[in-house]
């Protein structure tokens, strides 16, 4: 009798383990976006994610079918110099933000598997600590845009 | 006669108040008239050498400093496999060169690759295009590229090559301004707001 009680509340608290992993992380997306350059040139992915849940959530990588590689990068300007920074992991605080945008924090999207266009939309996977993911929709937008 | 004084007292009282005035007026046009020289971006004027080099532009002819007088140029170095740095800084003076309208014509901006060893002139072309029709690639073997760069003090690196043989490259974030006879006027740093740099843009294309 206990043993089954052990056995089966082993089983609830299992169950309720996988059931936290696999639930999507409460964050929100502002302007995805992807500015697009010619032929074969690595891009850049920009938005604003939001963590809208009562707990910290980690931004481990990022993958998707229109591209071979998707990376993390930070640009730094230091001393007039620019270079790129790879970010192997990036925390957002409940009720904070982490801001991709134009000459900071960046997806680099690198080989593309099919040709883009600006005004394509670009599926791409953000992938969170604990195995959790979400996937948004981004924007293909000019060079020249901002 | 004390009332007299009294009354007299006030009035010579304006004199020195009026005085004052006029010479903080004549004090503050000064500066005004001082101002007109003073930019609101980096005024390099004197401190960089004049426009000089010999490269070969993506139309696959061979270009120097002379082919662009009577134009007012930007300088910029940067290599196309460069996601966020260069096409952010190239969209910013594409905005800036469509905010001076009609003056913007007058503007060339030259994309200098770094990385001429993958920056072929066709994707230079293809590159420099997706932004403005005013953006010219430039490219040099490492010989001209360094005698450029050492004119205007600037310096590049390569990172180390990953799996797939891609790497960074490390480069100056500054764009270098020179007015119509080819003498450097201003830099452009990234940390200047749109409204400055169009601000002397404007005043360096214009015949002011």
């Amino acid at each position: 009798m206990i043993r089954r009680a052990v056995v089966s509340l082993a089983f609830l608290v299992l169950a309720g383990m996988t059931a936290m992993a696999g639930a999507a992380p409460a964050v929100s997306i502002d302007r995805p976006r992807v500015r697009w350059l010619p032929g074969q040139l690595p891009m850049a992915g920009y938005m604003v994610l939001r963590n809208t849940g009562d707990q910290a959530v980690t931004l481990v990588g990022a993958a998707s079918d229109a591209f071979a590689r998707v990376m993390i990068h930070r640009s730094e300007i230091k001393d007039g110099q620019s270079r790129m920074v790879h970010v192997p992991e990036l925390e957002i605080q409940p009720g904070g933000k982490a801001v991709f945008q134009p000459g900071g924090l960046h997806l680099m999207l690198m080989q593309r598997k099919r040709d883009l266009r600006p005004g394509d939309t670009v599926d791409i996977e953000l992938k969170f600590e604990g195995g959790r993911t979400r996937t948004w929709s981004f924007k293909v937008v000019p060079a020249g845009g901002e | 006669m004390v009332s007299r004084a009294r009354n007299g007292f006030p009035h010579e009282g304006v004199r020195p108040a009026l005085w004052a005035v006029l010479a903080a007026l004549l004090l503050a046009l000064a500066l005004v008239g001082c101002s007109r020289n003073d930019w609101r971006t980096k005024d390099i004027s004197g401190l960089m050498p004049s426009l000089k080099f010999q490269l070969t532009a993506e139309s696959g002819k061979q270009v120097t400093a002379a082919d662009y007088e009577g134009r007012v140029v930007l300088l910029y170095f940067g290599y196309t496999r460069c996601p966020d740095v260069c096409p952010t800084t190239l969209a910013r003076f594409k905005r800036a060169l469509d905010r001076l309208g009609k003056a913007g014509r007058d503007v060339t901006l030259l994309f200098v690759t770094v990385d001429p060893k993958r920056d072929d002139l066709q994707t230079l072309r293809q590159y420099t295009n997706a932004f403005d029709p005013r953006f010219v690639g430039l490219r040099g073997d490492k010989e001209s590229l360094d005698s450029l760069t050492k004119r205007y003090r600037v310096t590049y690196g390569y990172g180390k090559p990953d799996d797939s043989g891609n790497y960074e490259v490390s480069h100056s974030s500054a764009v270098f301004a020179f007015d119509r006879e080819g003498k450097a006027r201003l830099l452009f740093r990234s940390t200047d707001s749109l409204d400055d740099v169009v601000a002397d843009l404007r005043r360096l294309v214009g015949k002011e």
